[in-house]
């Protein structure tokens, strides 16, 4: 490029002087040209953050977690591991603890109940509590109670009842179909 | 947004900094000579967002690096692009630097006052070498993994120091996790903040002592930083950008090799480009010792760089100048040299070559085990334990020992001296055409090495084809005939694309057994096992899982005596001999793989 000559540019210590053209296409192209060359990487950068979503490998499926006699129909809540095959990132680890249910089945019942140990309220693992109360499951983060059936005991601190989940009984076999559901709000609705 | 920064102003003065700083004249004017140093400014940035991005997909760790670093070029948006701007813009960096340290030589540019922005410079440069070099390793693959073992080896010879430093930078005295835990550390880490600081002290230098202009030009400002020089760099870095990007597009954005395989052999390690004349320059003192390694890796090049240093000493006379330009040309002459002379060698060296197809194709292998997600013991453990990983390797190792795997143009693996057929496109039209050669069946692409040399088949297509004659006296084994065996066998093989027509011929033909193949073959249900392999299924998932299971099977070449057997069985049986021998499901996925590299163009 020729340099421009003295006196179509001025020499910038008087920003006040008339544009010409070319001195508004020299802004331009600074000011464009600075801005692309950052948004390039930037952009690729913030793409690559911004879409890294993880993404679930399937819909809920039905997943084994007792046998039937681990079940007795005596109405105690026991609490059984969710095992499934789980992605982190690259890793598949196979057949791991992706959560945990609380199975009940109160006699003379075919088909426990199954309820979801994770607390509407923000995700704690909703444990038993003490007994000779009214609660049979008490939230150990911000004390949360439940009745049997999974119904809150109000005032409550979690927006919803413990969130039930799909149980079938094969056989000996009781299976759960597994699923999350979205915490802190009223609605069941299913993570996505 | 006005009072905004009329409070920035008040508190730190932001605003008249940037007038400052924008409106500065330009002494002698704008310039594109000038846009140099600013690109490589400017490469710099971009290797900080790029690299901050990467740092958000990234794990350093023994069985996370090669894993994560995979997962984010082949499963995150844009991952594959990021680490190669990352990386094509580090060469880029290296080019432009050395441009632009041997303009400052030509130009005589590092004179005092100005020899503390040429001595920020160098070190800079030096910088920028070993950000390339961590940044090489930090992936974790068979490349990464084979230079760090070189190079901290070297460092491990320093007298005194190296077994420490050695250790300091593996973080234990072996590879192992905290390996690039630390050089992460390092590369994003330290060694941007260390450049980071020689910048500024570069930029100090250069905006106290001005640009340096040729003697006798005028010094008279002439336009302003903003636009007129802005303009110039902006261009300058989309230019540079859009070459980047161009050779992206060339060459395809990934790099990734297979994950490091410390217990196996890996002929095809090699440096970055940018050290490769390291490379092949301490090659030149081999023979010396551990002395001369030290010599040729670090020494010798670590007082190329002081010579470097001293330049403003003794550029103000005219014979230090004079020096100065031929030591700078002839130290670059020499990293040219080495880097040429080590590009030429690889070319012509048939063994790297063929190291560097084993690599890809290891490559390919882990790519595809790795997708269906990489166990928890990382994905080393995956390409050893996972049957698809140990078929490579049992080809790769045991097949290719006697066989190789080549086609006409040499592209593949070529075995210096094979002692077994060439396996690329085994039982194509064409491999079979080939067989049915009587001049080619002896070659050492078929037979020529082998015991079945002097055997029957060899006789047949040398002295019985051409002569058969049928009941009326024409030649059954026409070149239109051959081409129908070879059809119809590639139909057994399950080859796609065939001429049902021809087909139809072949079979016809193999299953002959007056005058043709099924005399001495078995071909479904003519002819009988006994005398010859059998032709049913040939080179078919079933006969290829057969055949590597146990070759010598009453089968396919259970007629030969044991001498004549050279094949070992590679099923893995209670009475096995053979080391390398493996379980069925191995030997199933090296024949899938076999076939799935018939739908390639070249091996
Ligand atoms: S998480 Fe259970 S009460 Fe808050």
């Amino acid at each position: 490029m020729t340099k421009l000559p003295v006196s179509q540019t001025h020499s910038g210590t008087s920003p006040e002087a008339p544009p010409s053209r070319r001195r508004l296409l020299a802004h331009l192209t600074a000011l464009v040209g600075s801005l692309m060359s950052f948004l390039i990487p930037g952009g690729l950068g913030l793409w690559h953050l911004a879409g890294s979503k993880h993404k679930r490998p399937q819909g809920p499926m039905l997943i084994p977690v007792a046998t039937l006699d681990q079940v007795p129909d005596d109405g105690k809540p026991r609490r059984f591991p969710v095992r499934a095959d789980r992605r982190s990132g690259w890793t598949l680890l196979p057949q791991v603890e992706i959560g945990s249910v609380y199975l009940i089945r109160s006699p003379g019942q075919k088909v426990p109940q199954a309820l979801h140990s994770r607390c509407p309220h923000a995700g704690c693992t909703i444990a038993l509590a003490p007994a000779e109360q009214e609660a049979v499951f008490r939230c150990p983060c911000h004390r949360s109670l439940f009745r049997a059936d999974g119904s809150r005991i109000e005032p409550s601190p979690s927006p919803r009842d413990m969130d039930p989940l799909e149980c079938v009984v094969q056989g000996n076999r009781v299976l759960v179909r597994f699923e999350n559901f979205v915490l802190g709000i009223q609605e069941r609705i299913v993570e996505s | 947004m006005n009072r905004l920064l009329q409070w920035l102003e008040d508190r730190i003065g932001f605003r008249s900094w940037l007038k400052q700083r924008l409106g500065a004249p330009l002494p002698g004017g704008p310039s594109w000579a000038r846009t140099l140093p600013r690109v490589l400014a400017f490469l710099f940035l971009v290797q900080i967002i790029t690299g901050f991005f990467l740092w958000t997909s990234y794990s350093p760790g023994e069985n996370t690096s090669w894993e994560s670093t995979y997962y984010l070029s082949y499963h995150l948006p844009g991952g594959a692009w990021l680490l190669a701007l990352h990386r094509l813009a580090a060469s880029a960096m290296i080019v432009l630097a050395v441009v632009h340290l041997l303009a400052v030589v030509l130009v005589r540019a590092y004179l005092p006052p100005r020899e503390l922005t040429y001595w920020s410079g160098l070190l800079m440069l030096v910088v920028l070498f070993k950000l390339g070099l961590t940044g090489h390793w930090l992936p974790g693959d068979q490349k990464a993994y084979w230079s760090t073992q070189v190079v901290t080896s070297v460092l491990g010879l320093l007298p005194g120091v190296g077994e420490g430093l050695k250790q300091l930078v593996l973080g234990g005295s072996q590879y192992n996790h905290l390996t690039l835990t630390r050089l992460l550390a390092v590369h994003a880490g330290l060694l941007p903040l260390v450049f980071g600081l020689l910048l500024w002290v570069h930029l100090v230098g250069c905006r106290r002592h001005g640009p340096w202009l040729p003697p006798g030009r005028s010094r008279q400002p002439q336009g302003t930083y903003w636009p007129d020089q802005v303009w110039r760099n902006a261009v300058a870095a989309l230019v540079v950008l859009g070459v980047l990007g161009g050779l992206m597009w060339h060459w395809g954005p990934h790099a990734l090799t297979a994950p490091a395989q410390p217990a196996r052999e890996f002929a095809a390690a090699r440096p970055a480009w940018f050290f490769l004349f390291l490379f092949r320059f301490r090659q030149e003192f081999e023979h010396w010792g551990p002395w001369g390694e030290v010599l040729g890796a670090l020494v010798l090049p670590a007082a190329a760089v002081g010579v470097l240093f001293l330049f403003p000493f003794w550029g103000k006379w005219r014979l230090g100048h004079g020096l100065n330009v031929l030591i700078a040309l002839g130290l670059l002459g020499t990293a040219g040299y080495y880097t040429a002379l080590a590009w030429y060698e690889d070319a012509h060296d048939r063994e790297f070559q063929n190291a560097q197809w084993l690599a890809q194709k290891e490559t390919q292998v882990a790519l595809q085990l790795a997708q269906s997600g990489i166990p928890p013991q990382g994905a080393r453990w995956m390409m050893l334990h996972r049957a698809e990983g140990r078929a490579w390797y049992l080809f790769a190792d045991s097949c290719l020992k006697c066989h190789s795997y080549h086609d006409a143009q040499g592209r593949g693996y070529v075995h210096p001296e094979p002692s077994a057929p060439n396996l690329w496109r085994f039982a194509s039209v064409e491999w079979v055409l080939g067989l049915l050669d009587p001049k080619q069946i002896t070659q050492a692409h078929y037979f020529g090495n082998t015991p079945l040399k002097e055997g029957d088949m060899v006789s047949f297509v040398q002295q019985d084809m051409p002569e058969a004659e049928d009941d009326e006296g024409r030649r059954i084994f026409t070149p239109e005939a051959l081409r129908a065996v070879a059809t119809a066998l590639a139909a057994e093989a399950g080859w796609p694309n065939l001429d049902a027509q021809l087909v139809e011929k072949g079979r016809r033909l193999l299953a002959d057994d007056s005058s043709g193949c099924a005399q001495c073959h078995k071909f479904h249900d003519a002819g009988e096992l006994g005398s010859a392999p059998d032709l049913t299924g040939y080179g078919s998932l079933e006969w290829l899982v057969g055949m590597i299971s146990d070759p010598n099977h009453e089968r396919f070449y259970g007629h030969l005596d044991s001498q004549q057997q050279t094949m070992p069985a590679f099923l893995v049986q209670p009475n096995s001999t053979n080391p390398a021998a493996v379980p069925h499901e191995v030997i199933e996925a090296l024949a899938r793989w076999l076939i799935a590299q018939r739908n390639r163009p070249a091996p």
